[in-house]
């Protein structure tokens, strides 16, 4: 096995470039290195230049995705050896602004994500006693989705946000279900607004990327496609019932 | 009116509907006109047998229905694939009206052609 492995890093400074370049650079191929390693060796040893997001190094923070050949990854659980020989090919998460080099902007998926509400809505003075109690089928409703980290890889995959950036898009659909399904949330009505646009659900194709790139095997493709259907019987119910709908 | 009656859902509905029915009775349908009798796996009905099935009000309502759902499953999966790999999402109530305008002259076309069997 070669000693050393070439990783072609994306670097792009807006004040400065007009695009993208790649620079390449030769790194150690150690067996117990993740892509972030090798990034994190650059920055220590050949260029400090370098800007990329990183926290954890668990898998669990979601602020390391980056596209690793093309795919969407955590660079964090992505062991660099299983490209050797090389060359890699690392570039900023796809279809998001870039601020430099690894660096994406991510207020648009922050605008996107305040706009459907991700936490427990109450209509009612609601202040619990005791817990909530809830049955084990009542959390196998929504638990998936709960593990969603906002690490954007979905956003990433999902070529439906590639040609429409108003896409709502997969996590923040995910995690608009996550609440909608879990039985101490009142707030389904108030996302429905969102939801329910063609910006919402209904620009998704059902490619199914989201579910595929996810690390955290949350399934968003099957969030979208269960809201459809409560959209659908909503829908029918707006016009069957008006007097229904205040 | 209100976002959420956006007029998707009604689309959507008859594409899943027309999937539905596509995958589970198009392909006895092919299967049995145009493998199995051909080749002679089943007995052949013959022209005649199979224009008095045929006659028959529920053998009539099944093929409308099967081919007029069938009409607006293609309708929304062609729209979505041309708006996509045409890069027309802006204007893609323009193929709305094209892709559910062919499924509207289908559906009547089946449901002339039903009418007027001898």
């Amino acid at each position: 096995m070669a000693e050393t492995i070439l990783l072609e890093v994306a670097r792009f400074l807006p004040e400065r470039d007009t695009e993208p370049s790649y620079q390449t650079f030769e790194v150690p191929l150690r067996g117990d290195w993740m892509i972030l390693d090798a990034l994190n060796y650059i920055k220590d040893q050949l260029d400090g230049s370098l800007g990329f997001r990183w926290s954890c190094r668990m898998g669990i923070c979601g602020s390391c995705g980056m596209m690793v050949n093309g795919v969407p990854k955590l660079t964090c659980e992505t062991l660099l050896s299983t490209f050797a020989p090389g060359p890699v090919r690392i570039g900023p998460l796809e279809h998001f602004p870039v601020i430099k080099d690894l660096v994406i902007e991510m207020e648009g998926f922050l605008g996107k994500l305040q706009k459907v509400q991700p936490w427990v809505v109450r209509k009612d003075d609601f202040k619990p006693q005791r817990e909530f109690i809830q049955t084990p089928a009542q959390l196998e409703a929504f638990k998936q989705y709960t593990l969603c980290i906002n690490c954007m890889l979905c956003y990433a995959a999902c070529p439906v946000f590639g040609l429409d950036p108003e896409f709502t898009g997969p996590a923040a659909i995910a995690l608009a279900e996550r609440y909608n399904l879990d039985s101490r949330d009142q707030g389904a009505e108030g996302r429905t607004d969102v939801l329910s646009q063609h910006d919402g659900i209904w620009d998704c194709t059902v490619i199914g990327e989201c579910s595929q790139v996810c690390p955290k095997h949350v399934d968003p493709s099957l969030a979208i496609q269960q809201y459809k259907l409560t959209a659908t019987k909503e829908w029918f119910k707006s016009w069957l019932l008006p007097w229904g709908n205040k | 009116m209100p976002a959420h009656r956006s007029n998707r859902p009604l689309g959507w509905l008859a594409f899943g509907t027309g999937g539905f029915l596509v995958a589970f009775l198009l392909p006895v349908q092919v299967f049995l006109y145009g493998i199995a009798v051909p080749l002679g796996l089943v007995p052949d009905p013959g022209y005649k047998s199979t224009l008095e099935l045929l006659r028959q009000p529920l053998t009539r309502i099944y093929l409308f229905v099967v081919l007029a759902f069938a009409f607006f499953h293609a309708a929304y999966r062609i729209k979505d694939t041309l708006a996509d790999m045409l890069d027309m999402r802006k204007i893609d109530i323009v193929l709305a009206y094209i892709c559910y305008g062919g499924a509207v002259v289908g559906t009547v076309a089946a449901l002339w052609l039903l009418y007027w069997v001898p």
